[in-house]
């Protein structure tokens, strides 16, 4: 980085040296962090790099314990959201900070004055002015993902923002509506605004950014102009020394760790044949989730045909019927229809059928789903095994505790003990439990939904392997994501859910991610 | 007016201001369940008052701030120190109806004691707080729906993240919703001395602060319809004193169950949809790493 000469305009935002610690974990170490105006400016690194944590601090959610802000060359004391909104800084969350029982227009003008403002006159001329279209009175819990989105730049539009940052915002975007943000991006930057994104995907940051800074554990890496960098520059920067390659996701896969990148050298694998039903070892017919008499049901009507080895993904827009269509197949939801795993019928038999036949489930929400919190890593790894470990009804604990202390260590799960608490682990370490249990009971059938959310790149990448090896020794897999790179970087053949219907079944060699978008969003249905 | 009507109207007085300030405090996040010792302490202390300055006025502000105080203690326990509210709530239960049983003991001791004088009748048989109960419930729905700063407490009760993302000072906010919350649970309390016996008694509040929590859930937490309901659950209060007294045929503690009874089969079929705030009894952390 250069210091700016004397008679150059000030950037617009300078972060000197920011330092904040959670507890004994140092979150962002000496971190410096410059925006000029007008500019879109990546800001790359895994899951855990202080990215997010570095943009909470100047948006005054968390409090920095050393360092200094500079806003248009001005130095500013960030408290509390208050004082950057003040001082122009907007942000829009991952997880969208709305009041879902307000409307657009309420969650829009919340915390400011409206006196003598003609609140819809000015919301109609930001949307048009930035293509962000939404009707002012709907309410946000009833809005779909992308354009909750697209209210939570508007509030940051509407308070005047001339900073706005943007973090992770196309995780739950199809295609089409990444292309429309990135538009929104261009307009905003056009106007004199700058837009910070915050991203762990180098062909975003590649696409759009004209700067890009680089994070990892906590540090500043490198600031870099998109002219001048290449995605496997950027990569590079981002894991560290190792060698390694970009996959489909445009995620750096370090190579030590991955494995195979390319799955489709994996042997077993069915690659694009269409299943045969005969060789299908799970038999989908006819599954539907009802969710009342009077209403749609939230799944309708699927069918899979799944053989040995081979992994299905279905990709879609969150909120599609993803959570019941999982919870279908792996036994936790009364159903209708028919679902037989190696001849035996599953449907109406107790979870016990299901686990002994070999169906495992990755659940999304790995906190609510996926663990007791309070409960210690033996334990969480006992739960469903506890019959096969239970004798006369009492528990083989010593046999338990040694098993914990293999998965640890096979599933490099970072933990002071085995009695540790699951709920005090990082998301990633948490998620290394959940699979360890997964594998450890051999699945026939492994179900996976949004398995790398929140995970870091080393995370992602073991996640990837294990799924891969599990299918490569003839698991079926099949993968929920919301992630349509997630889905084309694993899966053989894709299919798409919407409004709780399975549509398109496309090999991944011929996957066309635009044409997957419009089955994503209901077009050509 | 008809006597059962004149009865009802003025029990409805003590349920209004309970169930508003449980309301308020609940919009803002905060679950207060000490209601049943904040209106002995507001009889207690208003009885008080009233009887050594002569004013039923300054009786009603003193309990006020009497309640204040407790409010502000609940508020500061669970958003600053970040404590469980039902745990500091039931605390708080027994420390102020503790300190009302104390103070009439101290001021009082066995004598027998002095009646104060009713609040006079200001029109149609009914005093001046049957009129502030309606004006409180008019002005607390218009400033909750028809301005900047209801719809920012609001936001508090609801998802104090996203408020707190915006500007909107949530602590200061509940801190201030808990305070104003106690004292007009504590007013509603000083209503009981001044209206029905003129003298303070221990049993004087009789479960009614309970009552208020399922009036408060009953009008599902917004103040209009918590008036309409105080005015069935003052009418089984009424229904059930004349079983009592008169006997009707029926068990008065049949009529004592009917406000309860009716709470549960509005809850369950009635309001289905989420009409009772997102984020109540809840604590806000703001540099929380968990997302809720």
């Amino acid at each position: 980085m250069t210091t700016p000469h004397p008679h150059a305009a000030p950037p617009l935002l300078q972060m000197s040296g920011i330092t904040k610690a959670f507890g004994p974990v140092l979150a962002l170490d000496g971190v410096d962090f410059t925006v000029a105006p007008r500019q879109i400016h990546g800001l790359l690194g895994g899951n855990g790099a202080g990215k997010t944590t570095l943009m909470n601090v100047l948006y005054g959610l968390y409090s920095a314990d050393a360092g200094t802000i500079t806003i248009d060359g001005v130095p500013v004391t960030i408290g509390s959201p208050r004082d950057a909104i003040a001082a122009g800084v907007g942000m829009v969350h991952q997880t969208f900070l709305q009041v879902d029982v307000f409307t657009v227009a309420e969650n829009v003008v919340l915390g400011t004055s409206t006196a003598g403002v003609d609140v819809p006159a000015r919301l109609r001329e930001l949307s048009e002015r930035f293509g962000l279209a939404v009707d002012p009175t709907a309410r946000v819990a009833d809005l779909p993902v992308g354009v909750r989105q697209r209210v939570e730049i508007l509030k940051a539009l509407y308070r005047g923002a001339k900073l706005l940052i943007l973090d992770e915002p196309t995780t739950n975007l199809t295609p089409q509506e990444v292309d429309a943000l990135f538009g929104s991006m261009r307009a905003i930057v056009d106007e004199g605004m700058s837009v910070v994104l915050i991203t762990h995907k180098i062909r975003e940051t590649m696409a759009v950014c004209d700067q890009m800074t680089v994070m990892r554990d906590g540090r500043w890496v490198a600031t870099l102009d998109a002219a001048r960098t290449s995605a496997d520059d950027l990569a590079a920067r981002m894991i560290g020394a190792a060698p390694l390659a970009v996959d489909a996701a445009g995620v750096p896969v370090p190579q030590s760790t991955g494995g195979r990148t390319r799955p489709t050298s994996r042997p077993g694998a069915v690659g694009a044949a269409p299943t045969d039903a005969s060789a299908a070892r799970l038999v989908v017919r006819g599954l539907t989730v009802t969710a009342g008499a009077d209403r749609a049901p939230l799944v309708a009507s699927v069918d899979i045909a799944l053989a040995p080895g081979e992994i299905l993904g279905i990709a879609g827009v969150a909120g599609n019927g993803q959570v019941e269509l999982a919870e279908a197949l792996t036994g936790c939801r009364p159903v209708s229809g028919s679902l037989v795993l190696d001849g035996q019928e599953l449907v109406g038999r107790p979870t016990a059928t299901w686990l002994d036949a070999g169906v495992v489930y990755v659940p999304e929400d790995r906190q609510r789903d996926g663990i007791l919190p309070g409960a210690d890593i033996t334990e969480n790894l006992v739960l469903g095994s506890h019959r096969r470990l239970a004798r006369r009804g009492l528990l083989d604990w010593g046999r338990a505790r040694s098993d914990a202390a293999r998965a640890i260590d096979e599933f490099s799960i970072k933990t002071p003990s085995a009695a540790t608490a699951c709920g005090r682990l990082s998301g990633g370490n948490i998620q290394r439990v959940i699979l360890a249990r997964a594998f450890g009971r051999d699945p026939s059938v492994l179900l996976l939904h949004n398995p790398t959310r929140g995970l870091d790149i080393a995370s992602t990448a073991f996640v990837y392997d294990r799924v891969r090896r599990a299918a490569a020794a003839g698991c079926s897999v099949i993968l929920i994501s919301e992630d349509l790179d997630e889905v084309l970087a694993l899966a053989d053949r894709v299919r798409v859910v919407y409004s709780g219907r399975l549509v398109g079944d496309v090999p991944r060699e011929s996957a066309d991610p635009y044409a997957l978008g419009r089955l994503m969003t209901g077009v050509g249905v | 007016m008809n006597e059962f009507v004149i009865l009802t109207i003025t029990a409805m007085v003590p349920f209004v201001f309970v169930a508003q300030g449980t309301m308020l405090s609940g919009r803002a996040g905060i679950f207060n369940v000490a209601q049943e010792g904040l209106m002995l302490l507001g009889a207690a202390v208003g009885y008080l008052v009233s009887l050594s300055v002569g004013s039923d006025l300054a009786g009603l502000v003193v309990a006020g701030f009497a309640g204040a105080v407790f409010g502000l203690i609940l508020a500061w326990a669970t958003t600053y120190l970040r404590l469980d509210q039902f745990v500091v709530g039931l605390a708080l239960f027994f420390l102020s109806g503790g300190t009302a049983s104390l103070l009439y003991r101290l001021v009082i001791g066995q004598d027998e004691p002095p009646r104060i004088k009713p609040l006079p009748e200001v029109v149609l048989g009914l005093d001046a707080m049957v009129l502030a109960a309606v004006a409180l419930s008019v002005a607390l729905w218009w400033w909750l729906y028809r301005t900047d700063a209801g719809m920012r407490l609001r936001s508090v009760g609801e998802n104090p993240k996203a408020a707190d993302a915006l500007g909107i000072p949530v602590f200061r906010t509940r801190m201030v919703a808990g305070t104003v919350g106690a004292a007009l649970m504590a007013v509603g309390g000083a209503y009981l001395p001044m209206v029905f016996s003129g003298v303070y008694a221990d049993g004087i509040v009789a479960g009614r602060g309970w009552l208020a929590i399922a009036l408060a859930f009953f009008g599902g937490w917004r103040p209009q319809f918590i008036l309409i309901g105080s005015a069935f659950f003052a009418a089984m209060d009424v229904l059930a004193q004349k079983a009592q007294v008169t006997g009707l045929g029926i068990p008065h503690q049949f009529v004592s169950m009917l406000p309860y009874l009716a709470t549960l089969l509005v809850m369950v079929f009635a309001f289905r949809w989420a009409l009772v705030p997102g984020f109540l009894g809840r604590n806000y952390d703001r540099e929380s790493r968990i997302t809720s």
